[in-house]
């Protein structure tokens, strides 16, 4: 649902993407793989519609990025930043912030708000920290709150940097079963993964980066088999059948 | 520390809130209007009504009232101001104070009446001007030296030292300034007329609705650009209208009250103290708490040491100042708690 065609994004001089191009497709997790500074969180703010290419187009359905009005954009796109603030109000509060984009003035939350808002932290199972401070909650716990925000704001895409950094494996993995319930509901979930383990158990598709070009896109089995991994990562994996016929990789 | 930590979380009903923040703000008019150099009784208020002419209702109509609008006023509109840029900027540390608002008011307004003497109308709209530039000034700096919470204010220090500089190079060349008194620097709400706060009230009623009308917007704006703009708010647009909305209010209440220093930074985190950081409730509390905090420090600067009365500015500083630092602490051990 999301196309980057060629696209050339840079803050400075310095482009931090080159001529990338790229599909996002519904019912489809896309992991978002490279080292540190390859522009993962570049491409997916782009794709995002938050930063703007120097050249190149992003397509959201066939139509151009741009010429989406940024309230339409924001309830068919949904983004979870790296950084986040902690505001001094509620987990709930912070939840109904993800309705902004379906609010009229004079920004009323309707029932219906209340409903995606309270739905949404039941989904990340905090439903328990709706009364709770943000400035009293752990980290792992902001997270899930963070990712219900971005959950009750109801779009077919869900792009999501670094989810799972800096949270122990329990919550690692809950947000990975996470974004697997989004895919089935048929979304397209992409993911800025740090963690290959986790990008290749759970993503349909790895694009893999480096000095902000794209690498290569594939299945785990096809970027296994490629060779990129060792080119770029110097590490190379190996496929391990698990009890249940679904396959891990170990990498060396 | 352990009471600080549940204050923050057990904390009084919104509605709860602003109706004991309102009930303050009455009983600090009532008293700026009462107590003064003749002190009097409420039941004077009844009788000035009854008699226009009476002693008492001259002192009440040309002294007590001007007085007490202009308290409520430039209190009122420092801590909306405070609460706008604080959360525009993100930056708790900011305020109109440290980013160089105030000062840049003062300076353009000492000028303004420099050149133009005569022109007590556009006081407010030098001040706003002056307010506006100061704060555009700062956060483009901050902005080219990396934005962080650390250079906004040192930006800040450094504007504000220079526009400082630039308000003492105005009255040392024009020493019969009217508004270029030690009274001005220190800031102070003593001997205001109805004909400065007229023109100033009009820039602080238009400020304080629009800020009333945009809280929400200002929530998104305070989780973050990117988390705002994946919201759908036209981020650029909207921080551009609320800085200007803080300018137009910290500008028209310097323009007469001076440079009140701390009520725009310290009222908004007492104000979160009380009601959290949710804009909605907070904005209006910060009012309530501005105006009332001013007019209630402006009405001990005329009992403690009576009969001289302190300019309001100093003892702001005197409270203020103990108040910040507790903050400061207070974040500091909230940080190591984790």
């Amino acid at each position: 649902m999301i196309e980057l065609q060629g696209v050339t994004v840079g803050y400075g001089r310095e482009p931090v993407l080159r001529d990338l191009s790229l599909t996002l497709r519904r019912g489809e997790i896309a992991a978002l793989i490279g080292p540190n500074g390859c522009g993962k969180s570049t491409l997916i703010k782009t794709a995002a519609g938050l930063l703007r290419p120097l050249s190149g187009e992003v397509l959201l359905d066939g139509k151009p990025l741009r010429a989406h009005a940024p309230l339409e954009l924001a309830r068919r796109i949904a983004y979870l930043p790296q950084s986040r603030q902690i505001p001094a109000i509620t987990a709930e509060r912070m939840v109904l912030h993800g309705r902004f984009p379906y609010l009229g003035y004079p920004r009323r939350y309707r029932a219906e708000d209340y409903e995606a808002a309270r739905r949404a932290l039941e989904a990340v199972g905090a439903a328990q920290l709706r009364s709770r401070e943000m400035g009293a909650l752990s980290g792992g716990e902001r997270q899930k709150v963070y990712i219900a925000m971005a959950l009750a704001q109801e779009t077919p895409a869900v792009l999501m940097d670094e989810p799972t950094t800096y949270l122990d494996i329990g919550h690692q993995l809950e947000v990975m079963r996470l974004a697997t319930m989004l895919r089935q509901e048929g979304k397209a979930v992409v993911l800025v993964l740090h963690d290959l383990n986790l990008a290749f158990r759970f993503a349909g598709v790895l694009h893999l980066m480096q000095r902000g070009e794209l690498v290569f896109s594939g299945t785990p089995e096809q970027l296994s088999q490629s060779g990129a991994l060792e080119a770029v990562f110097h590490v190379r994996a190996h496929r391990v059948e698990l009890p249940d016929h679904s396959a891990q990789y170990v990498f060396e | 520390m352990k009471c600080l930590r549940t204050s923050s979380t057990a904390r009084l009903s919104p509605r709860a809130a602003l109706t004991v923040l309102f009930l303050m703000l009455l009983l600090s008019l009532a008293l700026s209007l009462l107590l003064g150099a003749v002190s009097l009784a409420p039941a004077d208020l009844l009788s000035a009504l009854a008699n226009p002419s009476s002693p008492t209702a001259r002192i009440l109509m040309h002294v007590r009232l001007p007085r007490t609008l202009a308290s409520l006023l430039a209190g009122a509109a420092l801590g909306a101001a405070g609460v706008i840029i604080q959360s525009v900027l993100g930056n708790p540390l900011a305020g109109p104070n440290i980013i160089g608002v105030n000062a840049g008011a003062g300076f353009f307004v000492v000028l303004a009446s420099a050149l133009w003497p005569a022109s007590l109308r556009a006081l407010p709209m030098a001040a706003f001007l002056g307010a506006l530039a100061a704060m555009l000034l700062v956060y483009s700096i901050a902005k080219l030296t990396g934005a962080s919470k650390l250079t906004l204010v040192l930006a800040g220090v450094a504007i504000n030292s220079l526009l400082n500089a630039g308000t003492d190079a105005v009255v040392t060349l024009f020493p019969d300034v009217l508004v270029g008194s030690s009274a001005f620097r220190i800031g102070g709400v003593a001997g205001v007329s109805m004909a400065q706060l007229r023109p100033a009230a009009v820039y602080i009623g238009l400020g304080l609705v629009a800020a009333l009308a945009l809280r929400h917007e200002m929530d998104v704006l305070a989780l973050g650009e990117d988390t705002a703009k994946s919201l759908g708010l036209r981020v650029g647009l909207m921080r551009f209208f609320l800085l200007l909305t803080a300018a137009a209010l910290a500008g028209a209440a310097v323009s007469f009250a001076g440079l009140v220093g701390f009520v725009g930074l310290i009222v908004p985190h007492a104000a979160r103290l009380f009601v959290g950081g949710d804009s909605r409730v907070l904005l209006p509390a910060s009012m309530l708490l501005g105006g009332a905090s001013l007019t209630l420090c402006d009405v001990l600067t005329r009992m403690l040491f009576a009969p001289y009365e302190l300019p309001v500015g100093i003892l702001l500083s005197a409270i203020g100042c103990p108040f910040f630092l507790f903050m400061l602490i207070r974040r500091k051990r909230e940080v190591a708690q984790g």
